[in-house]
């Protein structure tokens, strides 16, 4: 099978962009007969019209040019409609919708999938997935969302399967499985299409897993390439061939390799006109750094992966030898930057180690690097020279050294859930500021040479995570990536785990586990509107406009990591209800606001 | 995600374990035509797992029906996936009116009243003041199983690494062992450490010459040798004991059965019956259907001493297991 890429600059003209995509496949229909191509996907944030990407638009952005919600106006704000995610499963609802030929496509917990009118809200058809008894997924039931291409909605399942339906019917076009469930793996994250291969990662990190990333043909689900993303290991290459990532055992001892770990299970931004994918991987395995000396590349890194053949262009590790669970998964963000007196091709990474970092994205060069939380105190700092973190030596100890009944006890900051996690943050092009939903947390560490683990004696360390501040876990930040300072910051008392979505309406909108859906000023943090969803906010909200109206919509429904894993957050957010819900808002009178201005 | 190893030590939730009304003891209502609920790891080779026929099977699952029967009482066995500790895997469970995370169980009935292979450890007992950790019938004690063409004899009883220092030495991922060979020693040992995802298939590779030894927990390592019905080669086995600078990592513990404190007549019934099991030479037989020479509980968690052993190659008690014994999940290929 041979793949042509499809390069269209994201300010090419129309008709280069028609005659690339026409050269891409001869399957690829370019006329407007309702199926999404890759050059739509490329292009989706020059449209308003649609939501065709997880990210709007490859750039991971989650800009929008729409304005007419805005400061003025944003006070009219109310429900069009909203849809039940239903039955008992409405927990953790951590979805992106995608919008396209006025049909709405979200998926749910529990591996499943709607496509709903988006102008009344009707459901017009349902998947959902039969899942077995003993999936492994770590930190929640959650689904972050699907993509769309030619007439297919694909998304992945908890067992660790991708599923391709007919967008028209909700029937199944094709399923292939990624992973053995029964190994540890799942899957949660939305898939990303970049040069007509559907692209996804895994999840899953102890008993052995390893991370990888897999292309596919999107029509059948049949594999491309794949590329693991520990050194040693073995990927495929487009046309069967193998090829080793990396080189063995050059920063991992012995056979640690093996079960490295490394799982990246968020989804992937990409660069068109590089033709580059950039995905964040996880943590090392096992936890314990003590095992595994050396940095453990790829883990807990940012890689660039050249779309063609999955190999590796450049990588960016932000944390070296992982002993605290950082993880590096967190979406690049791509954006150009005025970096001395010259126009960067750039990105942008709030990791959850705490630090902000702005790389160039042709090669991976570090620009720039600063804390985006208050409390850092693994690190110094980021060698801006060599881009690698200069350690304080606050790590847990070895447990095999420890002391007493319980070693010597650390506390680490971030804690592991990170100064950001999964949740997106969004960069305005109105603005040129970075919005980051950061979280204030730490975690104490220790050794626990007296434990025990199915049924014999275990070597093991507890940790706990916990608030550093009274008031506050949450905080809004706005981040200049030229000069990496905080312009504001909006608190709040619960953690955030909603993403953001920035408007050339001068608006911010993001959720919050109180069940709030936000609208702030962009260029003051002051709350213009919020409306109360019933259940804790931890989706996506995105906007599109549709017969002349803008319209905005958010899933709510409490759940994800935070309560499963919040140690002494617990009792912040134990009080809040269980609820899955779809909102969708637009302004209830637009001339009346309109008359206002 | 993310969170992915660790202890993670904070988890909120109730008891996995019943615990008694507030006005009728519960052994009363057991045998009050009511039914002892056995909470059993479902993923434990030898002691407790699914087995071929995708039934519970394991030491833990005869002896816990054999408890039933001696109490003259139906035995209901709930099996349940290990957590990251066994802590957590007696606090994490909900209690019977929540439900509102994936990851615990819910018990549409009750409770479990009694887990199995609970360790008795004063200072695990001290962190799980709820639960009373008793009828002690099994001590356990780390071990290496080796290959004597290779290491050549070896002492009873190992207290240094030098037996082993270049040596390929196989260990189920993550488990004691692991931590043993990869964290301690100053890492001489850790480059040769090859991990397994089971000690049955530890010891397949030690059998096929792929690594010198295998460490684990002694009853472990002698199932995982007896799955084999033929071996060749001459294989020994030690005990460990003082190979840390700590003291305070076990090597030796004794395995018991847990219950809520405040159940009087309930422990006392068990803790009787399970002497009767000991007395009548029940349970050294359940153990040794499954290839383990027995030793009874000592009432302490140090010194290992020497090692009981059976007739059987490396002291096991029998070549190969009844196919009903063997766990479907750790089953070697071409076997059974």
């Amino acid at each position: 099978m041979r793949f042509t890429r499809t390069r269209s600059m994201l300010t090419g003209g129309a008709s280069s962009a028609l005659v690339l995509a026409a050269l891409a496949s001869g399957n690829v229909v370019a006329s407007d007969n309702g199926v999404v191509t890759q050059q739509m996907i490329n292009e989706d944030a020059m449209h308003t019209d649609r939501v065709t990407s997880y990210g709007m638009g490859p750039y991971h952005q989650r800009y929008s040019t729409l304005d007419q919600v805005n400061r003025d106006t944003v006070g009219g704000l109310v429900p069009a409609w909203a849809f039940s995610f239903g039955g008992e499963q409405q927990r953790g609802q951590e979805t992106q919708a995608l919008i396209h030929d006025g049909v709405m496509f979200i998926t749910g917990s529990y591996s499943r999938m709607w496509a709903l009118d988006a102008k009344s809200g009707e459901m017009l058809w349902s998947y959902e997935h039969r899942l077995p008894d003993g999936i492994s997924p770590c930190c929640d039931v959650v689904n972050r969302g699907a993509a769309i291409y030619d007439d297919l909605v694909i998304f992945g399942t908890l067992d660790a399967m991708m599923v391709a339906v007919d967008r028209e019917t909700g029937r199944v076009r094709w399923r292939e499985r990624i992973a053995d469930y029964q190994a540890g793996y799942s899957y949660t994250a939305a898939p990303l299409i970049a040069n007509d291969l559907l692209i996804h990662g895994n999840s899953g990190g102890e008993f052995g897993a390893v991370g990888e990333v897999t292309a596919r043909d999107p029509r059948t689900g049949e594999k491309v390439w794949s590329r693991p993303v520990v050194e040693g290991h073995m990927g495929m290459l487009p046309g069967g061939e193998e090829s080793m990532t990396g080189e063995k055992n050059a920063t991992w001892e012995g056979e640690a390799y093996v079960q490295g770990g490394g799982a990246p299970w968020l989804g992937g931004s990409y660069d068109p006109e590089l033709n580059l994918i950039y995905i964040g991987t996880g943590n090392p395995a096992p936890w314990n750094a003590y095992s595994r000396p050396g940095d453990n590349l790829y883990t807990s890194t940012t890689l660039a992966l050249d779309a063609d053949n999955g190999e590796i262009v450049w990588h960016y590790q932000t944390t070296p030898n992982d002993h605290w669970d950082y993880d590096g998964v967190n979406e690049l963000v791509l954006f150009d930057l005025e970096h001395d007196g010259e126009t960067v091709k750039a990105a942008a990474k709030a990791d959850r180690n705490g630090f902000f970092y702005v790389l160039n994205r042709e090669n991976g060069e570090l620009l720039n690097a600063a804390k985006f939380v208050d409390n850092v105190n693994w690190a110094e700092g980021i060698d801006l020279e060599t881009g690698r973190p200069i350690e304080t030596g606050n790590r847990p100890g070895n447990p095999a050294d420890a002391d007493g009944e319980e070693g010597e006890s650390v506390v680490a900051q971030p804690a592991f859930l990170g100064g950001k996690n999964w949740n997106h943050m969004s960069y305005s092009q109105r603005t040129g500021l970075f919005y980051i939903p950061a979280n204030e947390w730490e975690m104490e560490i220790w050794n626990e040479p007296v434990t025990y683990r199915r049924g014999a004696a275990y070597l093991g360390a507890g940790f706990t995570i916990r608030p550093i501040y009274d008031d506050k876990v949450g905080v809004l930040r706005a981040m200049d990536p030229q000069t990496l300072e905080v312009k504001f910051e909006v608190p709040n008392p619960t953690p955030l785990w909603s993403s953001v979505l920035t408007t050339a309406g001068g608006l911010v909108f993001y959720g919050t586990p109180e069940g709030h859906l936000k609208a702030i000023c962009d260029e003051t943090g002051e709350e213009l509107w919020h409306f109360q969803t019933g259940s804790g906010v931890v989706g996506q909200p995105v906007t599109w406009e549709m017969d002349g109206e803008q319209y905005i919509t958010v899933a709510s429904g409490w759940g994800g990591a935070v309560p499963l894993w919040g140690g002494e957050i617990g009792p912040l957010v134990s009080h809040i209800t269980q609820g899955g819900m779809m909102w969708t808002f637009k302004l209830a009178d637009i001339h009346a606001a309109s008359a206002n201005r | 995600m993310g969170v992915k190893s660790g202890i993670i030590a904070a988890l909120a939730g109730a008891a996995l374990l019943g615990s008694a009304t507030a006005s009728a003891e519960r052994m009363d209502e057991i045998r009050d035509g009511g039914s002892l609920k056995i909470a059993v790891y479902n993923d434990f080779t030898p002691y407790s797992c699914v087995g071929l026929e995708r039934d519970l099977t394991g030491v833990d699952v005869e002896l816990a029906n054999a408890l039933g029967e001696k109490l003259g009482v139906n035995v209901d066995l709930f099996g349940f996936s290990a957590g990251d500790s066994m802590g957590s895997d007696l606090q994490r469970r909900m209690d019977e009116q929540r439900d509102d995370s994936w990851s615990d169980d819910y018990f549409p009935d009750r409770a479990p009243d009694l887990m199995m292979h609970v360790p008795i450890d004063p200072v695990f007992a001290a962190r799980n003041p709820e639960y009373e950790i008793t009828a002690g019938y099994f001590h356990e004690s780390m071990a290496v199983l080796y290959d004597r063409e290779r290491l050549g004899e070896l002492p009873a009883v190992i207290n240094t690494p030098d037996p082993f220092i270049g040596e390929r030495l196989g260990v189920e991922m993550y488990t004691l062992s692991y931590v043993f060979l990869t964290n301690g020693f100053d890492g001489r040992l850790r480059e040769t450490t090859v991990n397994h995802t089971s000690v049955v298939e530890a010891v397949e590779s030690l059998l096929d010459g792929k690594v010198s030894a295998v460490m684990g927990p002694r009853g472990e390592l002698h199932s995982a040798l007896a799955t084999f019905p033929e071996i060749s080669g001459s294989y020994g086995m030690s005990g460990l004991d003082d190979l840390f600078r700590t003291d305070r990592v076990r090597s030796a513990w004794d395995v018991g059965v847990a219950m809520q404190i405040g159940n009087p007549g309930l422990q006392e019934a068990v803790e009787q019956a399970m002497a009767d099991l000991i007395e009548d030479g029940t349970v050294a037989e359940i153990f040794a259907q499954y290839g383990i020479a027995w030793t009874g509980a000592r009432g302490d968690v140090s010194g290992n001493g020497a090692m009981p052993a059976g007739d059987g190659p490396a002291g096991v008690a029998r070549q190969g297991l009844e196919r009903s014994r063997v766990c479907r999940a750790t089953v070697p290929a071409g076997l059974y």
